[in-house]
């Protein structure tokens, strides 16, 4: 094994974690600080589930070599949970049925977060934004009219 | 094992030679399904090249628009400069889903050489070139002569992919890119298709195509038959030239379509993405 020495930071602290520099840093966030809110369901990026922000941008913490996030400013959802509009949008969620089975909501909460940040991306389409995440429960149509209810309490236009 | 992060293309070849490391920059291709994989991947060390700030770069050039290596598929769907070369972005709208293509480069794509890479696609329409820099200098392959097979390239073990050039003739004309997929979702593509159509009138002047997916490497017809895209295209002209199309695919069957299928559709993708650009429908 190549055991080393990686300096990242994730959610505003500095950690230090050994191991493989290729080690996803999806594994990282699990199973070496704890941080399970960030699921793992492919491995293969197709899922969604393992979604993390890195420097603001939404990626599948699966297919990022540990390595490659020092240096940069690594988000999960937990932190994203401290904030007032992920708690709204976390409200929406449960007034619009947005979660079944669950297994998925953590990544699609991070992608909606960050879409909700700029929403003239994909054309103002939050359904284009979702690609990334698969969930087999919903269907999508109460994950996006939960999306729907937030910019609308905000005073904007429906999509 | 290290992994390195050069700042500068320099740094970056000056390792190269020392270490002999695999280059990486997204990682959306090599890292997929890792515990499995790493045993079948032979790298000591890694040469990470997303940090290097002039490959990350999307320039108008004289020749034509420049694209660094480590430029992401986010990056090309939302620069106004692709407003020249719309059937890149339209390719790097579809690769995978907005968290791939925020890691995802178009030189990456390019190297690993899959038969069913979205973003080489327009490229091998429009006859792109592929800027390399290595250790004993530079030089510029054209892409067909640079993907030479699936997951095979002329890529020198000492020498890296710098940028990508899209020639000026390609930018600023009309062109589509088109995919025929199962879920128009993070799937893989069955059939792909870029059309460029430079046309005065009614009359075409010509046009340059490439289908991916349905070979081993980017279907493009030879220059004499590629010449017949000219003058009036009607009906059957259109069915003639998706024809030579199909015709030069060997595609494969797998699990996402049979070969029979795949040949099947390169005629009719072919065929409507032309049937687009020159507005026929």
């Amino acid at each position: 094994m190549h055991e080393h020495q990686l300096n990242l930071t994730i959610n505003g602290c500095e950690n230090k974690v050994s191991g493989d520099v290729t080690q996803p840093l999806a594994d990282v966030i699990r199973e070496k600080l704890g941080l399970t809110g960030t699921k793992i369901g492919c491995r293969t990026g197709e899922c969604g589930a393992c979604t993390v922000l890195i420097d603001g941008k939404p990626v599948v913490s699966c297919l990022v070599p540990a390595a490659s996030a020092e240096g940069h400013d690594v988000v999960t959802i937990e932190e994203l949970s401290q904030k007032d509009d992920f708690q709204r949008l976390v409200q929406s969620m449960l007034e619009t049925g947005g979660v079944q089975c669950g297994f998925c909501t953590p990544g699609i909460m991070v992608t909606l977060w960050a879409w909700l940040q700029d929403r003239s991306l994909f054309g103002g389409d939050i359904s284009s934004a979702l690609k990334n995440n698969l969930c087999r429960c919903t269907g999508y149509q109460s994950i996006i009219a939960a999306v729907e209810q937030v910019i609308a309490e905000e005073g904007g236009t429906r999509i | 094992m290290a992994w390195l992060k050069p700042k500068s293309v320099d740094e970056a070849l000056k390792w190269m030679e020392e270490y002999r490391p695999k280059i990486v920059c997204g990682g959306t291709d090599l890292f997929v399904d890792w515990h499995s994989r790493k045993g079948l991947v032979n790298a000591e060390h890694w040469l990470d090249i997303q940090e290097i700030s002039e490959l990350k770069q999307i320039q108008m050039t004289e020749e034509g628009l420049s694209l660094g290596a480590a430029v992401t598929a986010s990056q090309i769907w939302q620069d106004d400069k692709l407003d020249a070369f719309p059937s890149l972005r339209q390719a790097a709208r579809i690769v995978g889903g907005w968290q791939v293509q925020n890691r995802a480069s178009i030189g990456g794509n390019v190297a690993n050489a899959s038969p069913a890479a979205d973003m080489v696609v327009p490229l091998a329409a429009a006859r792109a070139v592929i800027r390399l820099s290595g250790v004993n200098g530079s030089r510029s392959l054209p892409i067909s002569d640079f993907i030479l097979g699936p997951r095979q390239t002329a890529l020198a073990p000492d020498e890296m992919i710098t940028s990508v050039l899209v020639p000026k003739e390609c930018l600023h004309v009309p062109q589509i890119f088109m995919r025929h997929d199962q879920r128009g979702a993070t799937d893989i593509s069955i059939v792909s298709v870029a059309v460029i159509a430079k046309s005065s009138g009614d009359q075409l002047e010509w046009a340059r195509a490439a289908v991916g997916a349905a070979n081993a490497v980017p279907v493009i017809l030879p220059e004499e038959q590629e010449a017949l895209w000219q003058g009036v295209m009607d009906e059957d002209k259109l069915t003639r030239m998706s024809e030579l199309y199909a015709a030069s695919s060997n595609p494969i069957s797998d699990v996402r379509a049979s070969a029979e299928y795949r040949r099947a559709m390169v005629k009719v993708f072919t065929a409507r993405a032309a049937r687009q650009v020159l507005g026929l429908n």
